[in-house]
């Protein structure tokens, strides 16, 4: 008797009931077949779960962008506060 | 077939259209959201004007006063980017932009202001950095208006892609330099006019009252330094809104022509109506 390659995968795609499962979605536990499953980060995902990892990851990203930028727009009104000041300052001098 | 020229004419003729007849209440809360602005930057520039070569003694006290310009920049920042937004969507939603209301207006999305504050504190940087050059000085300001002018565009914020999604609005060249020179004549012009209509109305008022009214004859004259550096500032307060208006129609258009979607309309126009058969 042949022993099958993966026992815990069930043997048929939950997309396509004609194709056999080589993986587990680790998200949604669901059964892929080779077209289904995409390798992310070593982990095997379908489509679904995959566009929500996007998603987040794509939220983070730009939530992390935005404070940086915010940080870089404070310094710089810092930075126009004082040459305000001093560049005034010196004008006034020359003038 | 052939598409009409973006002029400097028609991008002024569709701003004017904007601000007075289309959008004044939006125009008018830009320029409450300049005020305090304008007036701060007013008193800084007459208090440096007293201070003459004794201003570098009074380093922290101008300083304090930079303060509160940066505070109120923060304030002209956000009345810009809601204008520029407000003009937009006029721009864009035709008859639907109508039912838009004022709460739906001020709603700007975080992604892109952030992006504008940082664009536009970048100019003031290099205004400050740069403007004593003088020939940086229009050039600072296209940079600055253009970054309010495309704050409403749908983009991805970053140090450098703010900044790239300004320059990439640059164009067309002949239409930006048509409307600073064009804004450079309007502010000698506007000034002109502020400070002739208070000294008719020091005249009106002395006539009518019957008092000489002396005190105001010499506060609003052109003797008077302050008086000057306030018309000044309010000549700039009064072209702010038609000044970014005609940056957003002139992004837009040239939008437009890019994408096509000025033939798209075009066509749409001329399209005959639809018959419906009985």
């Amino acid at each position: 008797m042949r022993l099958p390659l993966r026992p815990t995968v069930p043997h048929r795609c939950f997309n396509h009931p004609d194709r056999p499962a080589l993986a587990i979605c680790v998200d949604c536990r669901k059964p892929l077949c080779q077209g289904c499953s995409t390798l992310w980060e070593g982990i095997h995902c379908c489509v679904d779960c995959l566009a929500k990892r996007r998603a987040t990851a794509g939220e983070r990203s730009g939530g992390l962008r935005l404070v940086f930028l915010t940080v870089a727009t404070l310094a710089l009104l810092a930075v126009a506060t004082i040459l305000r000041s001093w560049i005034g300052a010196a004008l006034a001098e020359v003038l | 077939m052939s598409r009409r020229e973006l002029t400097t004419g028609a991008v002024l003729d569709t701003a004017v259209d904007l601000v007075s007849r289309r959008l004044p209440g939006m125009a008018g809360l830009l320029m409450l959201a300049s005020l305090p602005l304008r007036f701060l930057e007013a008193w800084l520039a007459n208090r440096l004007l007293q201070l003459g070569d004794k201003a570098s003694e009074h380093v922290s006290y101008l300083t304090g006063l930079s303060v509160w310009v940066t505070l109120s920049l923060l304030l002209a920042f956000w009345g810009r980017a809601v204008w520029a937004r407000s003009c937009t969507l006029a721009l864009t939603g035709g008859e639907a932009e109508r039912r838009i209301s004022w709460r739906e207006r001020l709603r700007l999305s975080p992604a892109g202001l952030v992006s504008y504050l940082y664009a536009a504190t970048v100019a003031e940087v290099l205004f400050f950095a740069l403007g004593w050059t003088l020939v940086a000085l229009p050039v600072l300001a296209v940079l600055g208006g253009l970054a309010a002018a495309t704050s409403a565009l749908d983009h991805r914020p970053g140090l450098f892609a703010s900044l790239g999604h300004v320059l990439r609005h640059a164009r067309p060249f002949g239409v930006l330099a048509g409307l600073t020179l064009v804004f450079l004549m309007g502010v000698p012009v506007v000034f002109l006019n502020l400070s002739m209509l208070f000294q008719i109305l020091v005249w009106a008022a002395g006539g009518m009252t019957g008092t000489a009214g002396a005190w105001w004859e010499v506060a609003l004259s052109w003797e008077n330094q302050q008086f000057v550096v306030l018309a000044c500032a309010g000549a700039i307060l009064l072209l702010e809104p038609f000044w970014l208006a005609a940056l957003v129609v002139a992004v837009r258009q040239a939008r437009a022509r890019q994408s096509g979607e000025d033939l798209a309309a075009w066509f749409a126009a001329l399209r005959p109506p639809v018959q419906e058969e009985a």
